[in-house]
């Protein structure tokens, strides 16, 4: 974001319906049954989204409105979830806290990257072990086995792997090492495959897939990719009994819509019973879907705000790309277009695959919706994310001033 | 307290849904306003500064000709190459600007006939300097940088393979290079004109260029909170 003073009240604009927004929605909470924590919260939200998108960036160098966007997101999430279970919506206030203290360190660690790319082979270690970890460790969970505990905290690597994959392979592919970035994408693939998490392996596929042709412009390698991911799709389908069973509930969810087609059938319901304006916050009864804070979180929000809504959510989600591609064609170096690219492609396609899987657009995989979804592991990961995609567009700023700097001595001179 | 009754919480909920759908689009709506300004305001940066990005040029000896040299990219005869050249690999070399070191030259390829300032350039790279000389492809290509990069400074520039003797480092910033080929032609003459003329052996080109002196003049832009103005005495050139 240019950063000049006739930016200001511009941004401040943005903020302010979003500040008004929150401080309704909560108000509207508070009057349901006089509970004293949505009135604090009513004010707490609203001043929060002001201090995080405002007056932060004044403190660390941030694009304004990709901040903008993506407070606007975790603030829906935390209504949402603060709307269907209170305790939930405490608790992902807090992983909000601690996800903006990790994009600040993704900030950090691309504004002196000079200093510390020396550190991508311990991340490359680092994200194979914590990949590897849920597969002689790990809990099974809807299927996958994802999911591990370490001192009593229970969390998912592959979701802060993802932050090492994406700077891994902006390195590797920046320096022309396609083959090794193949060998470190394949790797991760292979251990997530051993998961059996096959939807977050369809998103690192993708982004892999999107990051080579990029660096490279070879229509071979991401033509073979994309056969690759075909043959893969169906050798997944052949080889796991529960991708069968998801692609089955897929085409026709009414057939076993007691049993294993339950949760998209009481999406759809949830949906089709929201309508064009939703049946209003505090109204709905979304809560009958069994993962309605993490997996189906985009159905609730249909359900009591309506298609409109879930439209401009979309649209939000849009812009965060649009914004990404953006910052990453202003960068001067290979490493920070791929990053910036990766980065703005994780978040959107990760937003399709499951927006996709809750509309019955794809067959549904078990993947949150990013900066919305509970769980603390999927948004302090998003809010990385935002923090590594934050710190190229830093950069940017300091390249135009450098720019600007030596135009005036060039002047001078 | 047990708030609202049923009948009046429902009324204000669906009442409120309006309202909060309104609130959504206004933010979409102003998102992009904001986003379409401040792409406005990067591309009119831009205009005011059209080296954004570069580091200097590579200029052809033979032909005069320059190619613009970004911080980081390819040069090859390839599509995908950064600077196109002729009769050379399609990814030859990789370049990448260091500051503090100058322009880093990477072979794509183990076997190449490159040389830099007469010396072969190793596998592992080879830092270019301002006035370097890059053999490639049977042609020599002289790297400009611009003044203001944090780049070392050398006593002397090597000759053209042509030369006799290297540049000294104040020939070189004095504005005397040999050029084999002539200037660009002024407007108006015709090129049966340029051919009955003799061109001198060594030509003022205003080396190295200062970075604004082919510079058109735009509208002003913000520069660290106030706005740029050109000099008074500026006079737009379309090439030097």
């Amino acid at each position: 974001m240019m950063d000049t003073d006739r930016h200001r009240p511009a941004e401040r604009r943005l903020v302010k319906p979003m500040m008004l927004f929150m401080f309704s929605a909560f108000l509207l909470l508070g009057l349901k049954d006089f509970n004293w924590l949505s009135f604090v919260l009513a004010i707490l939200v609203p001043l929060g989204l002001h201090i995080t998108t405002l007056l932060l960036p004044r403190l660390f160098p941030a694009d304004t409105l990709l901040l903008g966007m993506a407070n606007f997101l975790c603030a829906v999430g935390i209504l949402t979830l603060y709307r269907m279970d209170p305790e939930r919506g405490m608790n992902q206030i807090v992983m909000y806290a601690l996800g903006l203290g990790v994009m600040l360190l993704g900030i950090l660690y691309i504004r002196f990257w000079q200093r510390l790319k020396a550190t991508v082979p311990l991340v490359a270690v680092a994200a194979v072990v914590l990949m590897a970890m849920p597969v002689f460790f790990g809990r099974e969970r809807n299927g996958a086995k994802a999911w591990i505990a370490l001192f009593g905290v229970s969390f998912q690597p592959s979701e802060i792997a993802k932050l090492a994959h994406l700077v891994v392979l902006a390195f590797l592919l920046s320096r022309r090492r396609v083959m090794m970035a193949m060998i470190f994408a394949g790797a991760c693939l292979v251990l997530l495959m051993l998961q059996k998490d096959l939807g977050t392996a369809l998103i690192y596929y993708g982004i892999t897939l999107i990051l080579i042709f990029s660096a490279t412009g070879s229509l071979t390698r991401s033509g073979l990719g994309t056969a690759g991911a075909a043959a893969g799709a169906v050798l997944g389908y052949s080889m796991f009994s529960h991708v069968k069973r998801r692609v089955a509930i897929w085409v026709d969810p009414w057939v076993d819509h007691r049993g294993s087609g339950y949760q998209i059938v009481q999406s759809l319901i949830a949906m089709a019973n929201g309508g064009l304006w939703g049946t209003g916050l505090g109204l709905g009864n979304a809560n009958v879907i069994p993962e309605y804070s993490t997996d189906f979180i985009f159905s609730v929000i249909l359900n009591e705000f309506g298609v409109l809504f879930g439209l401009c959510v979309i649209a939000v989600y849009a812009l965060i790309f649009i914004r990404g591609v953006s910052i990453a064609m202003r960068s001067r170096t290979k490493f920070h277009t791929l990053l910036a690219l990766g980065c703005a492609s994780f978040i959107a396609l990760q937003a399709f695959v499951i927006i996709g899987g809750n509309i019955k657009l794809i067959p549904l995989t078990g993947v949150t919706l990013p900066l919305v979804s509970y769980g603390g592991t999927s948004l302090i990961s998003s809010l990385g994310i935002m923090g590594l995609l934050q710190g190229v567009a830093s950069v940017n700023q300091e390249d135009i001033k450098e720019d600007q700097m030596i135009a005036l001595i060039g002047e001078e001179s | 307290m047990s708030g609202l009754t049923s009948p009046v919480f429902e009324l204000v909920s669906m009442g409120l849904r309006y309202w909060l759908v309104f609130l959504a689009v206004l933010i979409i709506w102003r998102a992009v306003r904001l986003m379409q300004k401040d792409n406005r305001l990067y591309r009119k940066t831009l205009r005011q500064l059209p080296d954004a990005g570069l580091v200097g040029e590579l200029v052809d000896l033979e032909t005069g000709e320059a190619f613009p040299l970004p911080r980081e990219g390819m040069i090859g005869s390839g599509r995908a190459s950064d600077i196109r050249l002729d009769d050379i690999r399609r990814r030859a070399v990789e370049i990448a600007f260091r500051a503090g070191y100058g322009i880093k030259l990477i072979p794509s390829h183990r076997k190449h006939s490159m040389r830099l300032d007469d010396e072969g350039i190793r596998p592992g790279g080879d830092y270019a300097l301002h006035g370097s000389v890059l053999e490639i492809g049977g042609r020599a290509y002289r790297f400009r940088l611009f003044e203001g990069l944090d780049v070392p400074e050398r006593k002397t520039v090597p000759a053209a393979p042509y030369m006799a003797e290297p540049l000294a480092q104040e020939d070189v910033w004095s504005g005397q290079m040999v050029m084999a080929a002539p200037p660009p032609l002024p407007p108006g003459e015709s090129d049966f004109s340029q051919a009955a003329q003799s061109w001198p052996v060594s030509v003022d080109i205003g080396f190295p260029p200062p970075r604004d002196e082919y510079r058109t003049p735009q509208e002003d832009v913000p520069i660290d909170g106030e706005y740029w103005q050109p000099p008074q005495e500026w006079e737009g050139h379309d090439g030097y």
